[in-house]
């Protein structure tokens, strides 16, 4: 749905912004970064990051065929390799000169489940639950932490989002860990919220998407009930398509009227 | 003052773990449950101060008339490499066959730099350290005392010692929260996996510890305002007061299992 350019431009996504997206290369990050290029003003760059070279230049085509007003970077990378991350941020960060953006947008979007398979009492690996915790948890406060020093100013608007998940706060079999990984960012970005008041701090939860995460996520789930349930969702139709929930979210952020540190739902079925 | 007699739910060959059993609340802890604890029981302390461990079981055998066997078990929880060590000695020469009950009690904890807000968290090595402490270890303990205790013949209760930080955001405290949330959504993930396991998430209340005198100087006005308050109403409780209630909890056995229960009846989620 296209804004009238006034009202895009009167919006926090209008001034030239730098936009950093994780997990960019499929799945939501893609689409986010794919309805954002289309609402971020003229001279904004658009940081793609994930794992996947080919997977974030697919994205990096769709954006360019999107528009020509967003420049748009790549860099590829592995959020569990914490011994990695200050290259890897300075990557991210690199060749901001002061003054040239008026927003800065972080959206934490990479994510990943975990072992599925696996019931609270067989995951008696330090090592998996430690690379499970950095990537879900630890990547995100760091990265949160350098994109706040990169951008000090309050004279520019910087927000944050974390993309959450109703699994933070409604337990489910054989999803301890992701249960526990999404409980642990909400509180943070809540925290961070109280913290730094003039920093926005959006929590989002896109709902039970048609993406290849949902589809892991349907096949190898160890609990037979919750399978059952996922396989209903999607023989229902009831899954959303990225697209649709990456749309709700940059509504959410043209509107830029939701409380800071809130956790906001892609259908409005909550709000904490 | 340690004892009101034997536990029903408890009295009978319990074995029995409690982390960060050192000090503060996990000393009273022990004391507590030493004197509720009857003939065949077992209590493991563990800590990573030999002495402080020592000086729990003096009081523990001062207080307990029952001839309890106490064993200490010194361990870092920081180090992931250490726990196939940690937790064999844990467990070491504990058939499931000699107790009617298994207990274990995740109460060592750290607050983490409460000088950081979180935005300044920007060290992940500090950050993995603290998870390690914090969270894996009790997910890795929890697995591996399933494994000791794989069968409901032995009647077994997780405890896992919250906090109200776990559904507060509390300034200064991203990582306390953030590690007592992801306990609480764990472990109640477990409740849901494990119904013949009776799962507990315990918030003590503001305890007249050394944790707290850590959290009272983390340089926030509010908080020290909070607890200041807190002092003059006399809400700052002595771990024992606190140890006792969750003791009574566990005796009445009549929480909803996953349930997040405090001191204070504040909420019980």
């Amino acid at each position: 749905m296209a804004l009238s350019e006034s009202v895009q431009n009167s919006s926090v996504l209008g001034k030239p912004t730098l936009c950093v997206i994780t997990g960019a290369s499929r799945g939501l990050g893609r689409s986010l970064s794919v309805e954002l290029s289309g609402r971020l003003g003229e001279g904004s760059r658009l940081v793609l990051t994930a794992r996947s070279l080919s997977g974030l230049e697919q994205t990096q085509a769709l954006v360019v065929n999107k528009t020509t007003s967003v420049s748009v970077k790549l860099v590829c990378g592995d959020l569990e390799d914490s011994d990695k991350y200050q290259d890897f941020f300075r990557e991210l960060f690199s060749d901001v000169t002061p003054g040239v953006f008026q927003h800065a947008l972080l959206i934490h979007n990479a994510s990943t489940l975990g072992d599925v398979s696996k019931r609270v009492v067989e995951h008696c690996d330090a090592e998996v639950l430690q690379k499970y915790y950095t990537v879900n948890v630890t990547s995100v406060i760091t990265l949160t932490a350098r994109f706040l020093q990169v951008f000090p100013s309050s004279d520019m608007t910087r927000t944050v989002v974390n993309i959450t998940s109703s699994a933070g706060f409604t337990p489910i079999k054989t999803n301890s860990l992701y249960c526990s990984g999404k409980a642990a960012r909400d509180i943070v970005f809540k925290v961070l919220a109280e913290e730094s008041p003039e920093v926005r701090v959006l929590s989002f939860s896109p709902g039970a998407m048609d993406t290849e995460m949902f589809d892991y996520y349907r096949t190898h789930v160890g609990d037979p009930e919750v399978r059952a349930l996922l396989c209903q969702q999607a023989e229902d139709g009831k899954l959303l398509k990225p697209d649709f929930s990456a749309q709700k979210l940059v509504q959410i952020l043209v509107e830029n009227s939701y409380k800071s540190g809130a956790i906001l739902d892609v259908l409005d079925r909550f709000e904490h | 003052m340690a004892s009101t007699g034997l536990s029903a739910m408890f009295g009978p060959a319990t074995f029995c773990a409690v982390t960060g059993g050192s000090r503060g609340l996990g000393r009273s802890i022990a004391v507590q449950l030493a004197g509720r604890l009857g003939e065949g029981s077992r209590l493991v302390l563990t800590g990573r101060s030999l002495q402080g461990l020592q000086e729990t079981k003096r009081q523990v055998e001062e207080g307990c008339p029952n001839q309890l066997e106490v064993k200490l078990v010194t361990g870092d929880m920081e180090d992931t490499t250490a726990y196939p060590a940690l937790f064999f000695d844990i467990f070491a020469d504990t058939q499931p066959g000699d107790f009617k009950n298994a207990l274990m009690i995740h109460n060592a904890g750290t607050v983490g730099d409460v000088s950081k807000r979180a935005a300044e968290h920007s060290d992940p090595q500090i950050l993995n350290k603290y998870y390690a402490t914090n969270l894996t270890s009790v997910i890795a303990l929890t697995a591996k005392f399933m494994e000791v205790f794989p069968c409901s013949d032995v009647r077994r209760t997780v405890v896992n010692i919250s906090s109200g930080a776990a559904i507060e955001p509390l300034a200064h405290h991203a990582l306390y929260c953030s590690g007592k949330a992801a306990r609480n959504m764990f472990f109640k993930v477990m409740a849901e996996e494990e119904p013949d396991v009776r799962v507990l998430s315990y918030s003590p209340g503001p305890l007249d510890t050394d944790m707290l005198q850590t959290v009272r100087s983390c340089g926030d006005k509010k908080i020290e305002d909070r607890f200041n308050a807190m002092e003059s109403k006399g809400l700052i409780l002595s771990p024992d007061h606190s140890a006792k209630h969750m003791c009574t909890l566990l005796d009445e056995d009549k929480f909803k299992s996953g349930a997040f229960l405090d001191v204070f009846d504040r909420f019980s989620l």
